[in-house]
């Protein structure tokens, strides 16, 4: 039989198996003999059987096995052509001063951080010319809430437009009253808020402020017994890295069920109060698998009550399910000005909320356009010819490619530019290191990591893998 | 340490590429490229840099031999 080969990349997972990924993102795993045969491209027939299979060969261009795979590339970068995701930033004030706020803010009382009615107005109009009828709108800060007028009048006018939309608003759920509550009562809004731990950890890192904190967990409560946990998403920020498995336990006792591991990001105040965020990467990814594995035992004892951690089931989707392009951090390409903004008080456009901050801080102006004039699609297009990873020198020859994503605004963050090589930067260790965990875990034919993985990718914890034909022995 | 690692069976071109791909990976390191052998001449424990050559050398030549169903792939998209 004749066949031809795709793009491919191989990886060492562990002693006994090495990775095969094509460049579509199907995969195996297979001892270093074998690995050796398809190099040199010593295949007997249900070698190759199985490649066709895995959808590694073709026989002529545009025959199944080519459709099927050009089909699965597109899936894989495909992204919207209209606004689907909106982060707004009502106003820039907040009535807290985390040290490690990653965010921009200033001072409560504070003049001139607000959006004003004209402001409004102008968001109302962007939305209508590069929206269609399903968005996402989330509500940043400062602490949103504060301008909690703002936000009841851009749901009202969603839905008098007939606007199919979601809202998120993220605060700190120090101060709650009857006019929030009529906000968050529009079954279409949900909460998100930070737990960093259990009461003493929460007021140290946040209100700082013994009274304030307890209102927080007071308000939470209210909320999740009035309105259902599902309501509120909470994550947790961690500098004191032995804290992670303690308030892993503090959210499985407050019954959530997703928690995102993450360390200080290198970003806002962070960089000045926690610089050693800039580049413990190596460090906290230690505590990070050690905290995964303590999720994994933990879920796989309960057996009724699960927590997820959110990185590794985005990374996992990025791997299974082909399409799932939504999370800005990991995808290819991950062009700005396509299907997502975040609007400034100023009323200013950025790619992310990692563009926001440093721009902010004055490193560098990656403001592209405000909603009054529209986007500036030259500086867009500048921009994302970096956000391409077929085409960086690493990336190309790394296995982990056809999952993974390209992050220009981390680079420019730790290191004030985007042309270090890759493997130097703490986007790339950290990504590597989850993908190889994952696929680590996948081969690894334990009980405990196929009840998470399945859990992780579909919600549903069970023994049965979401995958079969993995090794090819 | 040095380390020299044959390669008979492979193209000049899949061999040069890899040492300027060693170069860049290693840049304190004296990698030379002599009748289908690379040598590495640096500090390096001898398991890491001949897993490392090694890997090096089949990407690039898995690379070179997919590169026109690469290119034709996209132009396809």
């Amino acid at each position: 039989m004749s066949y031809k080969f795709f793009p491919y990349n191989f990886e060492k997972i562990n002693n006994k198996y090495y990775l095969v990924t094509s460049q579509a993102g199907d995969f195996f795993f297979c001892n270093e003999e074998n690995l050796k045969k398809l190099i040199n491209k010593n295949l007997d027939k249900n070698f190759i059987n199985f490649l066709f299979d895995k959808n590694f060969l073709f026989e002529s261009e545009r025959d199944f096995h080519w459709n099927n795979f050009k089909y699965k590339i597109l899936k894989r970068k495909i992204l919207p052509k209209t606004i689907g995701y909106y982060m707004i930033v009502p106003t820039l004030r907040c009535n807290l001063n985390c040290s490690y706020c990653q965010v921009s803010r200033v001072d409560e009382n504070t003049k001139g951080y607000d959006w004003d009615d004209i402001t409004l107005k102008n968001f109302f109009n962007f939305v209508e010319k590069n929206s269609l009828s399903n968005i996402k709108i989330e509500f940043q800060g400062g602490e949103p809430t504060l301008r909690i007028d703002i936000i009841d009048k851009v749901i009202k006018w969603c839905e008098k437009q007939k606007i199919n939309a979601e809202f998120a608003i993220c605060t700190n759920l120090i101060n709650f009253n009857k006019d929030i509550e009529k906000v968050i009562a529009n079954e279409n809004v949900h909460i998100s808020t930070s737990i960093d731990g259990g009461h003493d950890i929460q007021n140290c890192q946040r209100a700082n402020d013994k009274g304030r904190t307890a209102q927080f967990f007071k308000n939470f409560d209210y909320i999740s017994n009035k309105y259902g946990i599902e309501k509120i998403s909470a994550l947790p920020t961690f500098h004191d890295f032995d804290q992670i498995k303690p308030t892993i336990d503090f959210y499985y006792s407050l019954g959530l069920r997703t928690i995102y591991l993450r360390p200080v990001n290198f970003q806002g105040f962070a960089r000045k109060k926690h610089p050693e965020s800039k580049t413990q990467i190596n460090t906290w990814n230690k505590y990070y698998f050690d905290a995964l594995n303590y999720i994994f035992e933990s879920n796989y004892k309960n057996k009724n009550s699960f927590i997820m951690e959110f990185a590794f089931a985005t990374n996992l989707r990025r791997v299974f399910q082909k399409g799932s392009n939504g999370h800005l951090d990991i995808r290819n390409p991950n062009f700005a000005g396509r299907d997502n903004y975040i609007i400034d008080f100023d009323g200013k456009l950025y790619p992310s909320d990692e563009a926001r901050m440093i721009s902010r801080i004055g490193l560098v102006d990656l403001s592209m356009g405000d909603i009054v004039n529209g986007p500036e699609k030259e500086k867009i297009n500048n921009y994302n010819w970096n956000q391409i990873s077929d085409v960086n020198p690493d990336c190309i020859h790394c296995s982990f490619q056809p999952y993974c994503g390209i992050d220009s605004v981390d680079d420019i963050s730790r290191y004030n530019r985007i042309d270090l090589p890759k493997h130097k930067t703490s986007f790339c260790n950290n990504h590597i290191s989850k993908f190889r965990d994952i696929f680590s875990r996948i081969v690894s034919n334990d009980p405990v990591n196929i009840f998470n993985l399945t859990g992780h990718l579909t919600n549903i914890f069970t023994l049965n893998p979401p995958f079969s034909k993995i090794i090819y022995d | 340490m040095q380390s020299t690692f044959s390669f008979d069976s492979e193209t000049e071109e899949i061999l040069s590429r890899s040492v300027l791909r060693l170069k860049y990976l290693y840049p304190k390191a004296k990698i030379k490229l002599i009748n289908k052998s690379i040598t590495f001449d640096g500090e390096c424990e001898f398991e890491l840099i001949n897993q490392e050559v090694h890997k090096v050398v089949y990407s690039e030549k898995i690379y070179l031999e997919t590169l026109d169903i690469r290119k034709k792939i996209f132009n396809d998209l």
